[in-house]
């Protein structure tokens, strides 16, 4: 099965996740070090993409931001995506009025864009009660709580189409516990989904936490953020507009990366009609749904 | 206040189609408009509100007295005015001949009604004169006097500030004695306003000067670039000013480039940097002196400011009155910082100090909104420290947090800034430097016993002993390293090449239009 | 059929309900004097304690949640959506004036939207595997991976530094609605084309489409009257989904075009703690977002006799 697939596609993200886990070592300078005597610079073999308005080389600072990213979105994805399998699986196998509650809970928690969740979110979590939390982890809370429920919504929907499936009840006559038939058949399912689902998610994440720097509710400083030097930068677009183009074409080229990688892994993994593109992981849920109304409509 | 029901609100956004949902489909601006920037919406200029920008009352409302160059008094709706020898009564000879824009005349009985609205009343303690109001004598029906219950020496200039103390119409209030119009004597009558422009027009019967155009617009542009792309395309004519449109030096020196012209002056409002009276580690002197030499004041004035700003360690530039003797600005020194650390009993290096176990770590509150700008500085400067040894991290914070942690000293260092003409010296000193005065979410420079005793002193002084007295103040800011002053910041404004005649106003509280023609 | 409707119906007004509810005890649960800043509205540096307790009592903010819930909602049934922290006035003044902007945004990017998709995916299919449908495929794919802050920025750089065509801010007449509209559009745009263009290949593998091919028409024949007819309902719930998503592109272009409308109104209300506006701004939101998808559902019902058999779920 995988043996025609586009190893190639995978490079960029790889690319990615590599610079963001070895920045430390590919950094010419200390992305946080200011020279006075060195502002505003073109490009040149000390300072590769040039220096920003404190002297501090772009560079350096590309690649820091390449780590925040990674970082944050890593963090984001795995809690939201552990979260949303936990109580979308605990729903849809335990069903009856705890899954009628979770599922109305999940369908609340997407009546409104992630995006805009998170940024109430933040604006909650401004308060003096929180002031003992920095920024970073603000963002990353507010993201994960508005990112769950899709991931919920999707493993609840394999979870019920496949506890249809004949070969659960024969374990299930076979005196298998449900803890070993969850692990052991179901959870297999719902984790190929989610996956496929989670890495064209990433994009669309990366993308969130540059949305919420741009804004002004993001990370920081000295951290280095792509949304954050954008932001930093339109001072400067008239005499330097490479402040601005640097960053964003940093985090365009992520976000297409992991937008091409989920487009190859939805091709490969799930069902031919579900082959979108990179509109994959919608379509891959509106599938698992479609999957589970079939089934419980079976049952009824 | 125009209130909406539901029915009239559903009819209002459901029966737009979509073409007419386009608003501000740009009114054909003649030659005899002047098109002049602001950053937020100017609001209903409710006198007793502190809701609508400062900036767009000066061209409507006027006060007794108006704030000239360099604090001099310049008469306004008063031609005259003597303060009594015990300092207890002013006295003032109204403008005659002068009516409001509504026609209604301004007189004696106009000027009492208007003072007792904020006069003697709770929420304007603030101010010196309101505090200290004991009544209004109507002396003649050009004639007013004001007594107090004790000599406020600020007074006169306390008189000059925006709100509340100008003059509205007696006829612009509802029956709840709530503003209702914003109709005052200026130079100018509101005709519209919303939240894209408030439109204003040239008061014909103003008393004073008038201006030689019939139109002025003030453009809503929140955002700094696209108020520099407005000034390129001719959209708008004046960009500028602190309490009106910001103009970043870098901007400015963009835009001089390109052919505007752009006008730029001294400042009279310093931004300070505030040890925080409260927290252990800044009330070790020693660590205020290590931030004190260790900031480079040069290096911001020229990076972040390009050269638009002034590096200083006092706490009032010489444009504001009595603002003392000018201490020379030292050059940064990281040695000497790290040498006021040890002899502090700091033990360590650039890597960091310690003492008694506990690490060098300030908290650094910045509030972009608050106080735009400051986050660069903010991470310029720790920058700066960080190569001293001291460890500084910054709390990005929105203005509600700033406004809850800055009043409870919940910080290590923060910005502040003096409030500037025509509010200085005795507005910065009397609030942001005393601890009874309830200054809420604007917090205190620095507060303690023995700064309260002179203060307090200086601010009932007046007279020749003043300069003496206000001296003294400085001086123990200074002894003690009480703050740390960073910069005066220059007023900036920029001008399309066919506004001719621009000169700054008096104070970046003003629209600028005196004496600008238009070609 | 008319059951189902009002099933939906209902199941939506519950679905906001629910929203509501939770964002309303989200923004309250957050800590923050609100008493304490309409103090200082009042009375700038001269709001003390005792004011902001009596301040606190007046408004009711002692009260249980739910009570307060209860109140806040009867109260917006009624056209009152309180009064903005940050600028002073009644929300419904605000959505009055603000509204207009957002809608003027919304809809001249979503008939953009759907032009540029129709034309992308139509001309992806046209082509075929061709240099212009690899191209076209290119293009939709960095559509949908550039943030929209930096096509805005780009497009400030390109038209209004450089070129000095357009202006780069505010609501001055057509001119100026142009590059919001651009911006706003792009992601939804590339998003849809895809949808277009893979959804016009299925089709034309499908038996109708071989019958058309059998009467001997054209493939473009074919695309346009056979199967763009067919991809009715994946393009339009996409597009409904892809809409709805057009608001936080509203919150960003409202911010960099300096356009007052409601996302911009948002972000301030979230910068400056105006719980009520985030509340007002919120409620708003969902009912949209709501709305939407109701109306989305039900247009592909009344499009898709297979849809609009009861669902058992």
């Amino acid at each position: 099965m995988m043996k025609n697939w586009p190893w190639l596609i995978l490079t960029p993200a790889i690319l990615f996740v590599l610079i963001g886990l070895f920045a430390p070592v590919l950094m010419t300078h200390d992305a946080a070090k200011q020279d006075y005597t060195a502002i505003l610079q073109g490009p040149s073999l000390e300072h590769y993409l040039g220096t920003d308005y404190l002297g501090r080389d772009m560079f350096s600072r590309i690649i820091g931001g390449a780590r925040t990213s990674l970082v944050a979105m890593s963090v984001v994805l795995v809690a939201a995506l552990v979260i949303g399998v936990v109580i979308g699986s605990f729903a849809g196998y335990v069903g009856g009025r705890t899954e009628l509650v979770l599922i109305s809970i999940i369908d609340i928690a997407l009546a409104l864009p992630s995006l805009v969740i998170a940024l109430a979110l933040i604006g909650v979590f401004s308060g003096p009660a929180w002031v003992w939390m920095s920024d970073y982890w603000k963002m990353i809370i507010a993201l994960t709580l508005a990112w769950w429920a899709n991931y919920a919504r999707m493993s609840r929907a394999v979870v019920v189409a496949e506890l249809q499936q004949p070969y659960i009840e024969a374990a299930r006559v076979m005196g298998a516990s449900h803890l070993w038939i969850f692990t052991r058949h179901i959870l297999p399912h719902v984790l190929g989904l989610v996956v496929v689902y989670a890495s064209a998610d990433a994009g669309a994440l990366v993308l969130a936490i540059a949305t919420l720097s741009f804004l002004g509710l993001g990370v920081a400083p000295p951290v280095p953020e792509w949304g954050q030097m954008l932001v930093d930068g339109m001072s400067y677009i008239e005499e330097f507009p490479s402040l601005v183009i640097i960053p964003g074409l940093a985090l365009t080229a992520v976000v297409v990366s992991f937008n091409l990688l989920g487009e190859a892994f939805a091709l490969q993994k799930v069902p031919r009609a579900v082959r979108g593109g990179f509109l994959a992981r919608k379509k891959a849920a509106r599938v698992a749904e479609e999957a589970a109304r079939a089934a419980t409509e079976a049952r009824a | 206040m125009l209130k909406l029901d539901r029915r009239n609100f559903l009819a209002g956004t459901a029966g737009l189609s979509f073409l007419s949902a386009l608003p501000g489909i740009a009114l054909a601006a003649g030659h005899d408009t002047l098109k002049v920037a602001i950053g937020g919406e100017t609001g209903d200029l409710d006198l007793l509100q502190n809701v609508s920008t400062l900036s767009s009352y000066t061209v409507v409302f006027d006060g007794l007295i108006h704030y000239g160059p360099g604090g001099t008094l310049v008469p306004g709706l008063a031609t005259a005015w003597a303060v009594a020898e015990d300092g207890l009564s002013i006295s003032f000879d109204l403008r005659e001949g002068v009516a409001f824009s509504d026609g209604t005349p301004f007189d004696a009985a106009a000027a009492e009604w208007n003072l007792k609205r904020w006069m003697g009343v709770a929420d304007f303690s603030w101010i010196g004169i309101a505090d200290a109001y004991d009544s209004i004598v109507v002396d003649a029906p050009n004639k007013i006097t004001i007594k107090l219950k004790r000599p406020v020496p600020a007074a006169l200039l306390e008189l000059t500030i925006v709100r509340p103390v100008r003059f509205l119409s007696p006829k612009a209030v509802a029956a709840d004695g709530k503003q209702s119009a914003p109709i005052g004597t200026g130079p100018w009558i509101v005709e519209s306003y919303d939240s894209s422009q408030t439109v204003l027009v040239r008061n014909d019967n103003y008393w004073g000067e008038k201006p030689s155009f019939a139109r002025m617009e003030l453009k809503v542009v929140p955002d700094e670039l696209a108020r520099a792309n407005g000034l390129r395309a001719g959209d708008l004519d004046v960009i500028g000013g602190d309490w009106v449109a910001p103009l970043s030096p870098r901007r400015a020196s963009a835009l001089k480039g390109e052919g505007m012209t752009v006008v730029a002056e001294a400042g009279t409002a310093t931004t300070i940097l505030g040890y925080s009276p409260k927290s252990p580690m800044m009330q070790d002197k020693a660590v205020r002196e290590a931030i004190f030499i260790g900031i480079d004041r040069a290096a911001i004035a020229a990076v972040l400011f390009e050269g638009y700003a002034d590096a200083t360690v006092n706490i009032f530039p010489t444009t504001v009155p009595t603002a003392g003797k000018q201490l020379p600005v030292p050059a940064r020194d990281v040695a000497a910082a790290q040498a006021a650390l040890t002899a502090g009993g700091w033990a360590g290096d650039a890597s960091g100090f310690t003492k008694d176990g506990v690490a060098l770590a300030i908290d650094f509150l910045v509030s972009e909104e608050a106080f735009p700008g400051s986050r660069r500085i903010a991470e310029m400067i720790q920058g700066q420290l960080t190569e001293v040894g001291i460890q500084v991290s910054i709390s990005s914070v929105d203005t509600a947090v700033m406004h809850a942690r800055r009043p409870a000293f919940e910080y290590d260092l923060t910005f502040f800034a003096t409030y500037g003409a025509p509010y200085d010296p005795h507005g910065t000193l009397g609030s942001s430097f005393v601890t009874a005065v309830d200054t809420g979410p604007d917090g205190k420079v620095y507060v303690s016993d023995e700064l309260d005793a002179l203060v307090l002193a200086a601010l009932a002084t007046g007279g020749d002993a003043r300069e003496g007295a206000m001296q003294a103040v400085y001086d123990w800011i200074s002894g003690n390293t009480a703050a740390c002053p960073l910069v005066v910041s220059q007023r900036i404004w920029a001008v399309n090449p066919r506004v001719k005649g621009f000169v700054l106003p008096a104070t970046d509280y003003d629209i600028p239009f005196m004496g600008i023609t238009l070609g | 059929m008319q059951r189902m409707f009002l099933r939906r119906v209902g199941l939506a007004l519950l679905l906001m309900l629910a929203a509501t509810a939770l964002t309303f005890a989200l923004v309250s649960a957050a800590p923050g004097n609100v008493a304490a800043m309409i103090a200082e509205r009042a009375a700038g540096a001269g709001a003390d304690g005792a004011m902001i307790a009596r301040i606190a009592a007046e408004l009711g903010l002692n009260d249980p949640l739910p009570l307060r819930y209860l109140r806040w909602l009867g109260n917006a049934a009624q056209g009152d959506f309180g009064v903005s922290l940050r600028t002073g006035k009644p929300m419904a003044e605000e959505f009055a004036a603000r509204i207009p902007v957002t809608l003027a945004l919304l809809s001249g990017g979503g008939v953009l939207v759907l032009v540029l998709s129709l034309v992308m995916g139509l001309a992806g299919a046209v082509s075929n595997g061709g240099v212009a449908d690899r191209l076209l495929h290119g293009l939709a794919l960095i559509g949908a991976s550039t943030p929209n802050f930096f096509v805005a920025a780009m497009l400030v750089i390109v038209f209004s530094v450089w070129l000095g065509w357009l202006p780069s801010f505010g609501m001055s007449g057509l001119a100026s609605w142009l590059l919001p509209w651009i911006t706003i559009a792009l992601f939804p745009a590339s998003v849809l084309a895809r949808v277009v263009r893979v959804n016009l290949q299925d089709a034309m593998s499908r038996p109708f489409a071989t019958t058309g091919f059998a009467k001997g028409l054209t493939r473009r024949a074919v695309l346009v009257r056979e199967a763009l007819p067919n991809i009715l309902i994946p393009f339009m719930t996409t597009f409904g989904a892809q809409f709805t998503l057009m608001i936080i592109g509203a919150i960003v272009v409202e911010r960099v075009f300096g356009l007052s409308g409601i996302g911009a109104f948002f972000i301030e209300a979230i910068r400056f703690r105006d719980f009520i506006g985030m509340q007002a701004v919120l409620l708003l939101f969902v009912v949209f977002f709501v709305s939407v998808n109701l109306i989305v559902d039900i247009a592909a019902m009344l499009a898709d006799p297979r849809l609009r058999r009861p669902r058992k779920a």
